[in-house]
C-alpha cells in the first residue's frame, strides 16, 4: 500500500474515533428533548391548574425477563395511559426493563453504582435495609396513606417483612379476599399416575413417602421394563422443605435468611435446630437408598423442571404452576397425571410447607424519582393498577382489554380468558406481568378443577409452616455466606453421605463463629 | 527563537516520518486509555465506604477494612488456595496441548485434511460454558449420560476429589484447539530453508521438531507463559461458576466467584473493588518475577 492510502486511512480513523467519541460524550451532557414523553430532570413542581401537567416517563425493572414484550410497551401502552387519563391521573410514561431472576441482582447492582437505578424496582427485603441505608430507596410508609386501594388490600404480615426499622421501604404484592389466595404456593408435585400404576394411595406420612419413592425408583412406575426413573428429584437450592416442615422447621429454598423459629420465646435460625439432624439423617437414608435423583444437587432449575417433564422422576417440590406446566406439556398424554400432595407427616404428626414464598419482594422507589420527578402522579398509577374496582385498572393491566382479552362473570365473581396464544399473546401486546406495577394476587381467573385443588393446599394455613421473622437485620448484609453457601454446602455433603449426620454439629458452630450468633441477636432484638 | 525553529522542524520531520504510523494506532491508544486506564481512577472505592448516593469521591474513607474483612475472612483463603491451584493444573496440563497440538497440525501434510481438523478443533471455543455447562450435566448424568452405561452411580461433578480434573479437561477440550492459533502462525514465520538443509543432513521428523520448529517458536512460548502467569488468579470465572455446586465449594470456590457472591451480587461494591486489585496486584508481581527470570535464562526471551 502506498503512502497516500495509509494516510488516508489513518486520517479516516481517527475521524471516526473522534467523532463517535464526541457524539457519545453529547449523547450523555444533553438536556432531555423538551418531549411529552422524555424524562424530565428538572424539579417536580407541582403544576398550576393553568397550566399543561408535565409528563415524567417512569423506568420499572423486574425480575422476570418475558422475550415477548415489546420494548415500546406495544398497544397496551397507549390504552393503559388512556384508561389513566380517564380515570383522571395524567403524565405519566413508563418503561420498563426486564432481567430474569438469575442475573437480576447483580444488574440492579450495576445500574445503582453506576447512578442509573430504576425509578421503581422489584428489590428483596433483605436488600432493603442495605438500598436505605445508602439513600437509594425512599422510605414509603407516609405514601401508603395516599393509595387507599392498596391500604386496603395490603396484608399486614407482607408489610413488615417490608420494615427497615420499622418503616416501610417496598410495596409487597396485594392480596385479593379470596379463598384462592393464601399465603403459600409450594407444594410437593407427585406423578398420580405412577401412584396409580402401583396401586398406592396418596402417601400422607414421611415413611409413606418413603415406601412410594422407593416404589417410584424400583418397581417400574412408568412401566417401560426398564429401571430408568428416580423416586424424587429437585434442583441444587432446594432443600426438600417439606421434610423440614415435618418436623415443625421452616425453610425455604435458595437462601436461608429468612428461616427463623422460635424457641422458648427465643427466635433461633432453622438450619441449627437439633431436630435438623433428623432430616438430615432421613434424607441421607433415601440418598443411600437410591431414591433421590443423584443430579439433584447439580442441575438448575430449568433442568430439574424437564426431567420431571420427561418423565425421569416421580416427585418434586415446587410451585402450583410448575405443577400445571406439566400438565401443559403432556396435554396430548392425558394418561400421564400430576397434582400437589397435602404436607406429609412427621413422626410427632407436624407437617407444612413454606408460607410466605412470593412476599419476600415488592416496588421499591428510588430516592432520586422523589427528587427529580413526581412521586404523587406514581403514586396514584400504582393505586389504580391494583384497584380492581370499576374505575381502577386492575382488571385492564392483568388480564388486557375486558371482552377482547377475558370476560368478567360478575354472578359467579370468576374472570374468564380467552387467550388463544396464550399469555404469551397478552405479553406480546404489552399487558400482564409486565405492567403490573404492584402485583396483586388474584386466582379468580383458574379454571381447570385440577389447578384449583392444587392452589387449594397450600393456600389452607394449617398446611403451612411459618418464619418466626421475614424481616432483614444489617449484619444479614454482612455475613451473606452463611445464609448462601455454608448451608448449601453441609446440606449436600451430609445428605449425599460424604459427611456423617454429626457434622451438623460443626455446621452450627461455623454458622455461629461465622456470623450466625450476631444475626441471630439483631433479629431477637428486631423482634422484641 | 533559532532554537525553537528548530525544535519546530525537528518536530515537523519526525512527523512526517513517523505521523501515519502515529494516527494509526491513536484510535487503538485511546480505545485502551478510555476502557483500561481511566477506570483505574475507580480502584480508590477499595479504600473506601462505597455509598452510591455520595459517589466514589464523597464516600467515606474505609483505610484498610475490606482488606481486613478479606484476608480474616476464611472463605477468602480458600478460594485464594483454589485458585491457585486450579490455575497450576491449567498451567501444567494446559498450556502444553496448543503447542504439541500445533506442531501436529503443522506436520501433516494433507492440507485439506489439517484445516478440517482445525476446524473442528476450534469449534468448542465458540460455544459458552452456559450452554457446554447443560451438555456436561447431561454427559456426567448419572441417570441420561454415558455414566449410566458404565455404571456410576454419582456424577463426577459433585466428587470434590474429580471435580477440579474435570475443570481442567474441559478447558483443555474448549481452549486448546483456539490456542493453537498463535503457534501455528509462530511456526509458519520459520525459514523453509532450515527444514530442506535438516532434512538433507539426515533429520527425520522427531529431529526437526526438537531442534527447528520448537526453538524457533520458544520465544513465543516464553511471551504467552509470561502473560498465562500473570493471569494465574484468573482461574475462570465462567467455567467454575457454571459447572460448579454445594458439594464441590471447597475445592472450587476460587476469587473471582467469591467476588461475585459476596461483592457483587450483595453490592459491596469496595468489597470486589479490594479482591480485584488485591488479584491484579499479584497478577503484576508474576509477569514483573516471570519476565525476570526470562531474562535471565535467555536474554533475548522476555516482553520487556
Amino acid at each position: 500500500m502506498n503512502k497516500k492510502v495509509w494516510k488516508s486511512l489513518s486520517l479516516i480513523l481517527v475521524c471516526w474515533m473522534v467523532l463517535s467519541f464526541s457524539i457519545g460524550c453529547q449523547q450523555n451532557d444533553q438536556a432531555p428533548a423538551p418531549s411529552s414523553t422524555d424524562n424530565e430532570t428538572e424539579s417536580a413542581d407541582k403544576p398550576k391548574p393553568d397550566q399543561p401537567v408535565k409528563t415524567f416517563k417512569y423506568t420499572f425493572f423486574i425480575n422476570q425477563a418475558i422475550a415477548e414484550y415489546p420494548p415500546d410497551g406495544g398497544e397496551a401502552k397507549q390504552v393503559i395511559i388512556d384508561a389513566l387519563k380517564e380515570a383522571g391521573i395524567e403524565g405519566f410514561d413508563y418503561e420498563v426493563q426486564m432481567v430474569g431472576e438469575g442475573e437480576y441482582d447483580t444488574k440492579l447492582n450495576v445500574l445503582i453504582a453506576s447512578g442509573d437505578e430504576p425509578d421503581a424496582f422489584m428489590a428483596r427485603n433483605i436488600d432493603l435495609r442495605r438500598f436505605s441505608e445508602s439513600g437509594v430507596i425512599t422510605p414509603l410508609s407516609k405514601y401508603i396513606e395516599q393509595m387507599p386501594h392498596y391500604k386496603e388490600m395490603a396484608n399486614e404480615l407482607d408489610l413488615t417483612n417490608m420494615f427497615v426499622d420499622g418503616e416501610v421501604f417496598a410495596f409487597p404484592q396485594a392480596k385479593m379476599k379470596h379463598p384462592l389466595v393464601g399465603d403459600g404456593v409450594h407444594g410437593l408435585i407427585i406423578r398420580r399416575d405412577w401412584l396409580e400404576n402401583l396401586n398406592m394411595e396418596t402417601p400422607t406420612t414421611l415413611d409413606q413417602l418413603y415406601d412410594v419413592l422407593h416404589a417410584f425408583t424400583y418397581k417400574d412406575p412408568n412401566r417401560s421394563g426398564e429401571k430408568d426413573t428416580y423416586g424424587i428429584g429437585g434442583w441444587d437450592q432446594n432443600w426438600f422443605n417439606f421434610a423440614f416442615g415435618a418436623y415443625g422447621l421452616f425453610l425455604n429454598n435458595g437462601k436461608t435468611g429468612h428461616a427463623w423459629v422460635e424457641r422458648n420465646g427465643k427466635i433461633e435460625h432453622t438450619t441449627v435446630q437439633p431436630g435438623v439432624k433428623e432430616v438430615l439423617s432421613t434424607l441421607q437414608k433415601w440418598y443411600k437408598d437410591g431414591i433421590i435423583d443423584p443430579d439433584k444437587f447439580v442441575v438448575k432449575g430449568k433442568q430439574a423442571k424437564e426431567k420431571f417433564i420427561n418423565g425421569n422422576i416421580g416427585a418434586y417440590e415446587n410451585t402450583v404452576w410448575w405443577a400445571n406446566d406439566a400438565r401443559k406439556a403432556w396435554k396430548d398424554k392425558p394418561e400421564q397425571k400430576v397434582e400437589i400432595i397435602p404436607p406429609v407427616k412427621g413422626p410427632k404428626g407436624l407437617a407444612g410447607y413454606p408460607a410466605g414464598a412470593i412476599v419476600n419482594q415488592g416496588v421499591a422507589i428510588a430516592q432520586r424519582l422523589v427528587d427529580e420527578k413526581d412521586i404523587d402522579t406514581l403514586l396514584k398509577v400504582l393505586d389504580w393498577s391494583v384497584n380492581t374496582g370499576k374505575d381502577g385498572g386492575f382488571k385492564l393491566v392483568t388480564y388486557g382489554i375486558e371482552g377482547k382479552d377475558y370476560t368478567y362473570d360478575a354472578q359467579n365473581d370468576r374472570i374468564i380468558q380467552t387467550l388463544p396464544e396464550g399469555y404469551s399473546g397478552l405479553y406480546k401486546r404489552g399487558f400482564s406481568n409486565p405492567v403490573r406495577f404492584i402485583r396483586v394476587n388474584d386466582r379468580r381467573w383458574m379454571d381447570s378443577p385440577e389447578q384449583i385443588r392444587d392452589i387449594k393446599i397450600p393456600s389452607d394455613p394449617n398446611n403451612l409452616v411459618y418464619s418466626a421473622c421475614y424481616q432483614s437485620v444489617t449484619t444479614m448484609a454482612d455475613y451473606p455466606d452463611i445464609f448462601d453457601k455454608l448451608w448449601a454446602e453441609y446440606f449436600v455433603k451430609i445428605v449425599t453421605g460424604e459427611y456423617s449426620v454429626d457434622k451438623h454439629d460443626e455446621y452450627v458452630q461455623k454458622f455461629n463463629s461465622q456470623g450466625g450468633a450476631e444475626v441471630t441477636k439483631q433479629v431477637n432484638e428486631l423482634m422484641k | 527563537m533559532q532554537k525553537a525553529k528548530g525544535i519546530t522542524n525537528k518536530f515537523i520531520n519526525k512527523w512526517r516520518k513517523y505521523g501515519d504510523y502515529i494516527l494509526l494506532g491513536l484510535p487503538g491508544f485511546i480505545m485502551l486509555f478510555i476502557f483500561r486506564y481511566l477506570p483505574m481512577g475507580g480502584l480508590i472505592v477499595a479504600f473506601k465506604d462505597y455509598n452510591v448516593r455520595l459517589g466514589f469521591f464523597n464516600s467515606p474513607w474505609a483505610g484498610t477494612k475490606w482488606y481486613n474483612m478479606l484476608f480474616m475472612s476464611d472463605d477468602f483463603s480458600i478460594a485464594f488456595m483454589n485458585t491457585l491451584i486450579i490455575s497450576l493444573l491449567k498451567l501444567v496440563c494446559y498450556f502444553p496441548v496448543p503447542i504439541i497440538l500445533a506442531i501436529l497440525l503443522n506436520e501433516l501434510n494433507r492440507r485439506y485434511f489439517a484445516r478440517t481438523i482445525q476446524a473442528v478443533i476450534y469449534l468448542p471455543h465458540f460455544i459458552s460454558w452456559a450452554i457446554l455447562s447443560g451438555i456436561l450435566f447431561s454427559l456426567f448424568s448419572p441417570q441420561l449420560g454415558i455414566l449410566k452405561v458404565l455404571g456410576i452411580e454419582k456424577s463426577p461433578l459433585l466428587m470434590p476429589g474429580t471435580f477440579r480434573w474435570l475443570l481442567v479437561l474441559t478447558e483443555i477440550w474448549k481452549a486448546s484447539g483456539w490456542g493453537t492459533i498463535i503457534y501455528l502462525a509462530a511456526i509458519s514465520g520459520i525459514d523453509p530453508n532450515l527444514y530442506e538443509a535438516a532434512i538433507i543432513d539426515g533429520a527425520n521428523r522427531f529431529k526437526r521438531i526438537w531442534y527447528i520448529t520448537l526453538p524457533s517458536i520458544s520465544g513465543t512460548i516464553v511471551v504467552l507463559l509470561i502473560l498465562r502467569l500473570g493471569n494465574i488468579l484468573d482461574a475462570g470465572f465462567g467455567q467454575v461458576y457454571m459447572l460448579y455446586n454445594a458439594s464441590v465449594y471447597d475445592v472450587a470456590d476460587i476469587i473471582d466467584t467469591y467476588i461475585f457472591r459476596v461483592g457483587l451480587s450483595t453490592g459491596r461494591f469496595s468489597l470486589a473493588t479490594a479482591a480485584g486489585l488485591f488479584k491484579s496486584v499479584i497478577g503484576l508481581i508474576l509477569v514483573l518475577v516471570s519476565n525476570r527470570l526470562a531474562k535471565i535464562f535467555n536474554p533475548d526471551a522476555g516482553i520487556m
